[in-house]
């Protein structure tokens, strides 16, 4: 199983998939002009995994985000519930410390999640 | 002729608010490829951050302007030569930035945008942020991904009414634009 690299654009997050420890790491900024095409690696590379792996650490420190890649968080978070235990997973969504909407876009994942999620405030 | 009718249109909306005192920031007419929309982008947040705006009016403003553009891009029709023509144009007050998105639509589709536009106006915040995260997570997705969270989105970072405007371009076209006031303060 290979590890999942995406580097970034101006608007496209850097993407680093670890095989070996169930780890996932979006940053930078999401508002790529076709969300669905950007996040179809990223889900193929998560269902391919489970395959090997039973822990999923998904970790978020973005910008940016339109909506429509809101919709594919959702769906990302959705995808590695359905796919790995839930007492297996780990989410933690970091946002800039004065970034209220981003901290409140957190937060919503989190009441439509059932995973562990640790907002984290980060001094950029 | 639609490109004609389309760049009267865009030639009397710089003309107006120019005539209602405001100071035009940035504009564009013609399509918005994806290239244009990051160097768009780019132009923006320089003059707002060289302006020293506060970063939460600049979160909001970069926030506003993809979902504008995209939509723009995702959603505005063709002309019958293939063109896709919109404009935008970011103009400034004293106390507010007004930003008028701009494209093509099948004029069947205007009853739609009109009531899903008046339901946001029609609400206050809490309302519009109920109708966003029931949109996230009951929404129908397009293959470009959307569900219709743009407008609902510029609506909680505006945090004002949305004006549509629409004129007919011909008996299937009319060209709709989105007026977002930002206030500066």
């Amino acid at each position: 199983m290979e590890n999942l690299t995406i580097e970034s654009t101006k608007s496209t997050p850097k993407v680093i998939g670890n095989a070996e420890t169930g780890n996932l790491t979006l940053s930078g900024n999401l508002f790529p002009e076709n969300s669905i095409l950007f996040f179809k690696p990223i889900y193929t590379w998560i269902s391919d995994l489970s395959k090997h792996s039973n822990v999923f650490n998904l970790e978020f420190e973005l910008n940016y985000i339109s909506s429509s890649s809101v919709i594919q968080i959702l769906k990302t978070m959705q995808l590695i519930e359905e796919l790995y235990s839930t007492d297996k997973t780990q989410f933690i969504w970091k946002y800039e410390i004065d970034d209220e909407d981003i901290q409140k876009l957190g937060e919503e994942f989190n009441k439509l999640t059932k995973s562990p999620m640790d907002l984290i405030a980060v001094d950029v | 002729m639609i490109l004609p009718k389309c760049e009267n249109i865009y030639n009397d909306s710089k003309k107006l608010l120019k005539k209602e005192g405001f100071e035009l920031l940035f504009s564009h007419f013609g399509e918005f490829k994806t290239s244009k929309i990051n160097e768009f982008i780019s132009d923006i947040e320089e003059y707002l951050t060289t302006k020293k705006e506060p970063k939460k009016i600049i979160k909001s403003f970069f926030n506003i302007l993809i979902e504008g553009l995209q939509n723009i891009k995702n959603h505005g029709e063709f002309s019958a030569n293939d063109q896709q023509l919109a404009y935008c144009n970011i103009v400034s007050s004293d106390d507010v930035y007004v930003i008028h998105f701009a494209n093509l639509i099948i004029s069947e589709k205007l009853g739609a945008l009109n009531k899903a536009i008046n339901r946001l106006n029609n609400t206050d915040y809490d309302g519009v942020k109920k109708i966003y995260l029931d949109t996230l997570t009951n929404g129908e997705i397009s293959k470009k991904g959307g569900a219709g969270l743009g407008v609902i989105t510029m609506a909680m970072k505006s945090k004002n009414k949305i004006i549509l405007n629409n004129t007919p371009i011909n008996d299937k076209l009319s060209l709709i634009s989105i007026e977002i006031n930002l206030n500066k303060k």
